[in-house]
């Protein structure tokens, strides 16, 4: 059984000032699948995530759900049923592990608390405490939590285990093998192992475009793996 | 533009248009005190009249002050809330060697030039190490410096009267209500030099570099330009014209008055320069002689019998000309943000369009 | 001993009408990234608002009370006026260049003051004040005009409403997260452009009660009172910090102090030149300010 794809790029631009980052980005996401966004450093896959959610200048055919957004302002967009988990974790870090969460809140969907906590038990805990008080780890827990709170049709997340500690990146990936369960996914992840863990769908960026589009079993190619992603390519399947 | 029908004659045509029409309209300009024809009340008296005169030397050195802070902002993009600061320096160095020493006009004039140059390079050295709003903020700063010692009579620098010019010590042409008409023509040769001035150095490599920092600083900054002295050179060469502007404005009224260290007047070229169409030159001179007219006239007019006794909804705009000036201000930058002149260019641009789309065979493609 | 506790007591004063300005400047700045001159002359439109309700309260029946509703009048005055020219002026102007919403408010500023001098002319206009607003209490060896205390206690009483509305409402919350970073708060679904309209409301409104008690302050309203002290606030603005309330409360006191025990100790003007130039020191040294929060400056 095939659903239609949550999430559609034909063609995509963008621009951040005069820089052309995006010159024609197409991808499909599957629904109830992971999509993994791969590609070097500064090839586009941060600014294909916020052409999506309209954060930056875009110009193209982006459909979610079957309906065109690409005019449609950013907060609207997220409205739908869309969670952002960004690089950086940009939570905001002189509010509180609750208001961040209470902030996420939408009003049109069920928050899931319970859920919540019991994934990430540490942030009940730590509900009072200043977010930016806490390590990047638990950041990261923090910025994924606010993703799961509310019911969404798609998840974007962005490099969610860059600069964390082994130990906690294996956390990190469990949190995403639930998510996974319960919400489409599109990724961007620079480390592989990760991505081998959790694609069911491939992207492969380069210079502002798509090069290659394919299933999980690409990720196993690694002559073709280090060919597209350079030498980051080796070393990561830990 | 390229069209089937552009011809190098053409083309020469209108390269010349430009240069021709300033010439023509600086001689009218030079006629004007000997031209005694009546004025319907722009003006105090007939067009060649004393008090006419003086009006109009006074616009006039506002037009030229005004073309110097298009530099900085409409050319540069640098938003200055100070740049009336260095119009005082010169003017208050001028006024205040004039009348506290007696050193002489010629010597009057040099410290008035030398104050300018050394408070621009000073204060815009210092005000560019901060961007953006930042900027605007230190040169809101320094000039409210300038004018909290200005007003409290600092170094003597006369307070809330301000300094009148002590006529002895003036050259006998600029004295007297019959040589009005020199400093009319000082006014106007000012306007003159500085207009030129500004055209030319605009059109020089480093008058781009200046229009390419307000453009794309960043990118300009990757391609190893020194930004810093690109917007320092914009701003120094305009803050000393500044200052020239503001010797010629002292000597026109015959006293340094406290009011052009205000906030107010410095605000006010923003209001003029986006009147008239920044970045261009043209434009400044407009909005200036425009915004400057109706400040000087408007109350005058306003208090005339006829005006006086109209409802207080047509007469209060008449006689405030910052309202009229502020609203039409606010409707500019909506719906005409390239200014007067901006809006003239795009109505050509939009008539030379339509005449090419009409001469031209259906298969030619444009550009 | 007893004249430093009487300029403590009116450099707490001023303090307090520049924080009143300077706190809606903050947020605004913070918030919206836009530097608003047009609260300078909200402050001026309210001042007349509490001048002529004063006025036409007359001479007798002098309680107290219309105090209080000069200055409740004045700032619903300044909520409703920052609320249309948000609505009205500053909405359409989203898309584009803060520098345009910039140029607006200034445009603004020079409407509005321009329009009181129409109407009123340039001339000062005396306020009418209860006798006992005027007299002083003794205090500490020192005799405190009482107009002092109530500009003091009204600005604390600000500042902890304010407090209150970031802290513990959701709006409030929104503001201080959007202050941080106002991307992620849309990316969160929610629309940052209803805390803009708050924002600069609020800041009307905290315009409007200092025009109301600097009409006290002074004794008399002229179109340019305005102008009297947004430099001032732009000062406590910028040392404070943009985008931070308690650190605009800080700087107030600060500049409050400084400026009118220099003005007294070294000389006329000194204060305001001393202050002044610390604003231009803090700008190039550190921008942001003491506590600036805001993601950016320039």
């Amino acid at each position: 059984m095939t659903a239609a794809p949550v999430l559609e790029l034909v063609d995509v631009q963008a621009s951040i000032g005069v820089s052309h980052i995006l010159q024609g980005v197409s991808f499909t996401a599957p629904a109830n699948a992971v999509t993994v966004v791969l590609g070097r450093n500064g090839v586009g896959k941060t600014t294909t995530l916020r052409a999506i959610l309209g954060l930056v200048q875009r110009s193209g055919s982006i459909r979610l759900l079957g309906e065109q957004i690409e005019q449609v302002e950013t907060s609207k967009i997220v409205r739908r049923g869309v969670a952002y988990v960004p690089e950086d974790r940009d939570v905001f870090r002189r509010l509180s592990v609750q208001e961040n969460l209470m902030l996420a809140e939408r009003k049109n969907s069920e928050h899931r608390y319970e859920l919540v906590y019991e994934l990430f038990g540490e942030l009940k805990a730590r509900a009072k405490q200043a977010a930016g008080s806490m390590s990047g780890g638990q950041q990261q827990m923090l910025s994924l939590a606010r993703g799961l709170l509310n019911e969404n049709a798609l998840m974007l997340i962005d490099e969610p285990t860059k600069g964390l500690a082994p130990r906690v990146v294996g956390d990190v990936v469990n949190v995403l093998e639930k998510a996974r369960e319960i919400s489409t996914i599109v990724m961007v992840e620079q480390n592989l192992a990760v991505a081998r863990r959790l694609a069911d769908h491939v992207v492969v960026m380069s210079e502002g475009r798509v090069v290659v589009e394919g299933e999980r079993d690409l990720l196993d190619d690694d002559h073709r793996m280090r060919q597209l992603l350079g030498l980051e390519a080796e070393g990561k399947g830990h | 533009m390229s069209t089937a029908i552009d011809t190098p004659v053409r083309r020469t045509r209108r390269r010349l248009v430009g240069p021709i029409v300033a010439i023509v309209i600086a001689a009218l300009l030079f006629i004007v005190p000997f031209l005694n024809v009546p004025t319907f009340g722009i003006l105090p008296n007939n067009l060649n009249r004393p008090g006419s005169l003086q009006v109009l030397a006074v616009v006039l050195t506002i037009c030229a002050l005004a073309v110097t802070f298009d530099i900085v902002f409409g050319y540069t993009g640098l938003l200055s809330f100070g740049h009336a600061m260095f119009f005082t320096l010169g003017g208050y160095g001028f006024a205040m060697t004039l009348k506290l020493t007696d050193l002489g006009f010629g010597v009057a004039v040099l410290v008035g030039i030398l104050a300018s140059i050394v408070g621009a390079v000073f204060v815009n050295a210092i005000a560019l190490r901060a961007t953006g709003v930042a900027f605007s903020m230190v040169t809101l700063a320094v000039a409210q410096l300038i004018n909290i010692m200005i007003s409290r009579n600092y170094f003597g620098s006369g307070g809330e009267e301000g300094l009148t010019l002590p006529f002895q010590a003036m050259p006998t042409f600029f004295i007297g209500i019959r040589n009005t008409q020199n400093l009319y023509w000082l006014a106007l040769a000012l306007l003159i030099i500085v207009v030129a001035l500004a055209l030319w150095v605009t059109s020089t490599r480093l008058g781009h570099s200046w229009k390419a920092v307000r453009e794309n600083e960043l990118r300009m900054k990757v391609m190893g330009v020194n930004t810093y002295l690109t917007k320092l050179s914009a701003t120094v060469i305009a803050s000393v014209l500044a200052g020239a502007c503001g010797i010629v404005y002292v000597i026109v009224l015959g006293t340094a008055e406290p009011k052009i260290s205000g906030l107010l007047f410095s605000l006010s070229l923003i209001v003029m320069v986006v009147l008239g169409g920044r970045g261009r030159i043209w434009g400044a001179v407009l909005g200036a002689a425009l915004y400057t007219l109706l400040e000087q006239r408007l109350p005058t007019v306003a208090a005339l019998p006829a005006i006086a006794d109209l409802p207080a909804v047509f007469r209060i705009p008449l006689s405030e000309p910052q309202l009229l000036l502020g609203i039409a201000f606010i409707i500019f930058i909506y719906a005409l943000p390239g200014g007067i002149t901006g809006g003239i260019r795009s109505a050509i641009d939009k008539r030379t369009a339509r005449r090419q789309a009409i001469g031209r065979p259906a298969t030619t493609t444009t550009k | 001993m007893d004249s430093a506790l009487l300029l403590g007591f009116t450099g707490l004063s001023v303090g307090a009408l520049y924080f009143l300005l300077a706190s809606g400047l903050s947020l605004v700045f913070g918030l919206m990234h836009v530097l608003s001159f047009a609260h300078g002359a909200y402050l001026s439109v309210c001042a007349y608002a509490a001048w002529a309700i004063l006025d036409a309260w007359g001479t007798e029946g002098r309680t107290g009370w219309e105090l209080v509703i000069a200055c409740v009048l004045a700032t619903v005055v300044g909520g409703v006026i920052a609320f249309l020219t948000e609505l009205l002026l500053l909405r359409p102007l989203y898309g584009r260049d803060s520098l345009d919403q910039l140029l607006v408010t200034l445009g603004l500023g020079f409407v509005i003051v321009a329009t009181l001098r129409g109407i009123w002319g340039p001339e000062e206009r005396q306020v009418s004040l209860p006798e006992w607003v005027k007299e002083t209490t003794a205090l500490g060896g020192a005799n405190i005009p009482n107009d002092r205390f109530i500009i003091i206690g009204a600005a604390i009483l600000v500042f902890v409403l304010l407090q209150l509305i970031l802290r513990k409402t959701r709006h409030g919350t929104i503001v201080r997260a959007g202050v941080e970073n106002r991307d992620m708060v849309r990316a969160l679904g929610i629309d940052v452009r209803h805390s803009f309209t708050l924002v600069f409301t609020l800041g009307g409104m905290a315009a409007g009660l200092a025009g109301a008690l600097g009409a006290m302050y002074l004794r008399a309203v002229q179109p340019g009172i305005g102008d009297h002290f947004i430099l001032f606030a732009f000062i406590v603005l910028i040392v404070g910090g943009l985008g931070s309330l308690s650190g605009a409360l800080v700087a107030a006191v600060i500049v409050g102090l400084v400026q009118q025990f220099a003005n007294f100790y070294i000389g006329s003007g000194a204060g305001d030149v001393i202050t002044v130039a610390l604003m231009a020191v803090m700008l190039l040294v550190r921008p942001q300010g003491l506590f600036g929060r805001t993601e950016r400056v320039a």
